[in-house]
């Protein structure tokens, strides 16, 4: 599903360049779920962004379910990301002013999902991570985990064939954290490609493979069985 | 979607309220402004626009040329150019002609009033112009001499609820137009709409004018009449203008040369006519011009206002946009997300501007002299232009941020990394440039006008202006005959310091006169100038003072009908720049022939607006229509009673009908004062609206630097330092406005000065003080932000790290 091949990434500044990805390969099946490993600022979460479109590459091949996406434009980009991927961030980012069902709803309203169909989904995801019953709430109203469940939930509304996870847990005390965890391991064993960023090895168990990143490339890959 | 984006946008507007009224308000004010400047232009360009001939009617303009080169152009003219052309262009098909203003004392039963504004006109006048009919026949109701139609106004003063048709008002003497005597109401029409370019309260008949001094129709030379005419639908004018040269000669009406005439379509009579002595009050074009103008800066500075408030609240929303883009939002998407809110904005912010014009209309009366109804504003050009102005507002204020905002990146907004880029802060920076230098330009062009206007009210005129009570007794023959003994009745009053009569009074109507002079060389040469008639003691009790010879004196009975008193100004006119040269020089002037025997110095019996003309003052009292009384303690009340009992006493057919001197010359910048108040009122505006938007700009600033003050405190920063450090920025903005305003400031100010003939001149430090109060304002806003960030625990802004 994902192909990425002789990647690199370049932050520039006025004065330095650095390296952020430095000629790296990596491969994904769909059904996967893939856990990324390293030490901070070792380039994981530029890759997670890469692969979900929302970063662009500077040079090398991104073939995504058999299409080369790397040269795509934002508005193809977009349209790509708002079928196929759905993202889960360490700080939920849920919009503030957008109440739990509202909050989960947005991606269907971008996908142009007619309302009843949507008001149907909606509920039935919200179901699903348990947190129906807060539906009318504001973030600010929910627990941590309440809020990350929510995050999951506006993720996988739009059954995207892939997730990408960025450290899903950093915010969360353990319980909370397993809570996610069974959640999408779940959702991958209902078929959902998922790779997810972590510090946690512990996490990363959940995971069928890990992948160990340092200064930008990848050092080793391990299955996790 | 659509409804996505009202909900949160709704949400936004509660959450933020300060910032959401600081919003709306700015923008409803500016939108406000706008709309009640385009109420004020929309009256200014309707003059005359009622008329179902508006495009048909034409006026007469006489010209005349010195060989000097000196021309003049005058609406008022002579009577015998109507009917000549009447008679030799068959399509020309009314001609209409009316009299110079008249006042007139109107008795009806105990009733008595002196009324200032009526003309007598030609019974064609109602088919050329259209004036409403409320009683009476248009066809017949100036025919008849001492026919009089009466407008509503007038006819509830003199007949309250009665039928007026038919009744009769006696009518006093009207200043050598129609005999006093017994007048007909034949017709009762409707109160002139004020978008006229004259208004009167009655019309008389031409036919009482005709019968009481019928040569002055017959002679060319004598000046007391308008002259409209109607041509047929799509004329073209220039046609009739050719002819005019074979014309004049035909007629043997110029001058050797020197008078000639032209046509001036009436739809231009109020603000593009350059000639003098109209029938009423003209307008200004340039005046539109500057509001105008003001009206499109306030807007522009409510608009930046906006588009900087949104611009510098959007990281607040960044991510909000990160996260859109995330779950599948397109640019375009945000776009529209983030214009509708910006929309919504404006649609409030409309609907309040529209409910603030209502609460002002009330005081337009005073800032404009119009009257507005609520019925002005549901006119379909106004409502049109109305939402135009908010469509276009909503567009200009609503894009940029939107498109700022939508072109935020999720990677760097996740990441925490500032998205306030070099370009946008300098933008905003510049949008408050921009504000402040028109803010500016406003506060310096008020400071100018106040300046100006004191100026003129400092200025030495050249007479005593203060204290001297006008009476008009309008020409009246039996005060004429008691003259001398009513003015020695009241000079006789311990508060009366002296008396003295005359036809006019600096500030005034004053006619002109042919008068003919011996040049240098010895030839006679006659000007037409300003002529003011006036008894023995006018010049000592007005106290101007003499350039050259002597006044008019009791001691010289010659004075009487053989001596000319003239102005520096006339002396010059007959080419004496020294004015001891013209003193025993010939002069001849309506009948009267004898020597030149005194020279005044200039006074400005006109407004300050213009140059002081060539002046004659002649002697003949027995013209006069005013008596003048140089008091003391002219603000005593008793004063003024004993004074209405001596008036009451020596003339008690006439109301004591007096005015202070000062008031009545004041009188003439009426326009000037109003322009005044509009001016600074849309200054003061202008100036609150740029403050909210630096409050707005300040409180957010502060916000982004609260980190930045809370380790600069920690390091040992005082509150001082701080406040300093989050103010100097703006004040820099505002120092750098100061210099992009002062130049055009400077220009457009000089302009409007040009239309005065005695003016200050403006001077840098003008813009200085425009500045200073820019600056304190901008201080005073800014600063309340700084204080209160200064004043902060640093460990709260820490913390949230």
């Amino acid at each position: 599903m994902i192909k990425i091949t002789n990647l690199q990434k370049f932050y520039r500044t006025e004065e330095v360049e650095t390296v952020a990805l430095n000629d790296l390969n990596i491969h994904v099946q769909e059904g996967e779920f893939v856990a990324v490993m390293g030490p901070s600022g070792c380039g994981k979460s530029t890759l997670l962004n890469i692969i979900g479109l929302l970063d662009d590459l500077d040079e090398g091949s991104y073939v995504f379910n058999n299409v080369e996406v790397a040269k795509f434009n934002e508005r193809k980009r977009s349209d790509l990301r708002k079928h196929n991927i759905g993202f889960v961030f360490q700080s939920f980012n849920l919009i503030d002013e957008l109440t739990v069902f509202e909050n989960v709803e947005l991606p269907l309203i971008y996908t142009n999902v007619p309302a009843a169909e949507r008001k149907k989904r909606v509920e039935e995801v919200l179901e699903k991570v348990q947190i129906m019953h807060r539906r009318n709430h504001f973030p600010q109203q929910l627990s941590g985990g309440q809020q990350q469940r929510v995050a999951v939930a506006r993720a996988v509304v739009n059954n995207p064939k892939l997730i990408l996870a960025d450290e899903p847990t950093g915010n969360l005390d353990s319980s909370n954290g397993n809570e996610v965890m069974n959640l999408l391991t779940e959702l991958n064993e209902a078929g959902t490609t998922i790779v997810m960023v972590t510090h946690s090895e512990h996490d990363a168990k959940f995971s069928d493979r890990v992948i160990r990143m340092l200064d930008g490339q990848v050092i080793m890959e391990t299955t996790t069985v | 979607m659509i409804k996505n984006y009202i909900k949160i946008a709704w949400r936004n507007l509660l959450k933020n309220k300060g910032y959401s009224s600081i919003n709306i308000l700015g923008l409803a004010i500016g939108l406000a402004c706008c709309l009640l400047v385009v109420l004020y232009i929309q009256d200014e360009l309707s003059f005359d626009h009622y008329h179902t001939n508006k495009d048909r009617i034409y006026r007469v303009v006489h010209d005349w040329k010195e060989k000097n080169g000196t021309e003049t152009h005058q609406i008022w003219g002579n009577a015998p150019v109507g009917a000549a052309l009447k008679a030799d262009f068959p399509e020309i098909e009314k001609v209409v002609q009316f009299s110079g203003q008249i006042s007139i004392l109107l008795k009806q039963g105990d009733k008595a009033f002196q009324e200032e504004n009526i003309f007598c006109m030609d019974s064609t006048a109602f088919d050329v112009f259209s004036w409403q009919f409320i009683a009476g026949d248009p066809k017949t109701a100036l025919t008849a001499p001492y026919s009089i139609v009466l407008t509503e106004k007038l006819a509830k003063k003199y007949f309250g609820d009665s039928n007026p048709i038919g009744q009769t008002v006696e009518g006093g003497v009207t200043g050598g137009r129609a005999a006093p005597g017994i007048y007909t109401v034949t017709a009762v029409i409707e109160d002139l709409p004020s978008n006229s370019h004259f208004t009167f309260d009655a019309l008389l008949s031409m036919s009482s004018f005709r019968q009481s001094w019928s040569e002055v129709f017959e002679a060319w030379g004598y000046v007391d009449f308008y002259t409209y005419l109607l041509l047929p639908e799509n004329y073209d004018i220039s046609k009739l203008e050719k002819q005019v040269p074979d014309f004049i000669a035909r007629h043997d009406a110029s001058e050797e040369g020197k008078y000639s005439i032209h046509f001036e379509p009436m739809l231009g009579a109020y603000l593009n006519s350059k000639a003098d002595r109209q029938p009423g009050p003209v307008g200004n074009m340039q005046n539109i011009y500057i509001f105008a103008v003001i009206g499109v800066f306030i807007l522009c500075i409510a608009c930046v206002n906006f588009m900087n408030l949104a611009t510098s609240r959007s990281m607040e929303r960044a991510k909000e946009v990160g996260v859109r883009k995330v779950v599948g939002a397109s640019k375009k998407d945000l776009i529209i997300q983030f214009m509708s809110e910006s929309i919504l904005l404006v649609l409030f912010a409309s609907v309040l501007g529209v409910v603030l014009v209502l609460c002002l209309f009330p005081f337009m009366e005073m800032f404009a002299g119009k009257q507005f109804m609520i019925s002005t504003l549901f006119n379909s050009t106004i409502l049109l232009l109305f939402v135009g102005i908010v469509l276009t507002t909503a567009l200009v204020a609503a894009s940029y941020p939107a498109f700022v905002l939508a072109n935020f990146k999720p990677v760097k907004v996740f990441k925490g990394s500032s998205n306030a880029t070099s370009e946008s802060v300098w933008l905003r920076k510049g949008l408050v440039v921009f504000q402040f230098s028109l803010s500016i330009a406003l506060i310096a062009g008020t400071y100018i006008v106040f300046s100006q206007l004191g100026h003129l009210q400092k200025k030495d005129l050249g007479f005593e202006k203060t204290q001297m009570l006008n009476v008009d007794f309008n020409y009246d023959n039996q005060v004429l005959q008691n003259l001398e003994a009513i003015k020695h009745t009241f000079a006789q009053q311990k508060d009366v310091l002296s008396v003295s009569s005359s036809r006019s009074i600096p500030g005034s109507y004053f006619p002109d006169a042919g008068t003919q002079i011996e040049l240098p060389d010895g030839e006679m040469k006659v000007f037409i100038q300003a002529i003011f008639e006036v008894d023995v003691d006018f010049i000592p009790n007005y106290e101007i003072e003499m350039a050259a010879g002597r006044a008019y004196s009791r001691e010289f009975p010659v004075d009487t009908i053989h001596s000319l008193v003239v102005n520096e100004a006339a002396a010059k006119l007959w080419g004496y720049s020294d004015p001891e040269q013209i003193i025993g020089k010939r002069f001849a002037q309506w009948g009267r022939e004898g020597q030149v025997i005194g020279v005044v110095k200039d006074f400005n019996y006109l407004s300050l607006h213009q140059k002081v003309e060539p002046l004659t003052l002649r002697l003949e009292p027995r013209s006069s229509k005013f008596i003048t009384l140089k008091i003391q303690d002219a603000g005593n009340p008793e004063t003024l009673e004993k004074l209405a009992d001596i008036w009451t006493s020596v003339a008690p057919h006439r109301p004591f009908l007096y005015s202070f001197l000062d008031d009545s010359f004041n009188r003439q910048y009426e326009a000037d004062y109003r322009f005044r108040r509009l001016f600074s009122a849309f200054s003061g505006l202008a100036l609150f609206i740029a403050s909210l938007g630096l409050l707005g700009l300040a409180t957010y600033t502060a916000q982004q630097r609260t980190k930045e003050i809370g380790v600069r405190k920690v390091l040992g920063a005082s509150t001082f330092n701080i406040v300093r450090l989050l103010s100097v920025d703006f004040l820099q903005l505002v120092t750098i406005s100061i210099f992009i305003a002062g130049p055009f400031a400077w220009w457009a100010m000089n302009k409007w000065l040009e239309d005065f003939a005695y003016r200050i001149e403006i001077q840098w430090w003008m813009f200085a003080i425009a500045g200073l109060v820019a600056v304190i304002v901008a201080l005073v806003t800014v600063s309340y932000q700084a204080i209160r960030a200064a004043l902060a625990n640093p460990v709260n802004s820490l913390r949230d790290e």
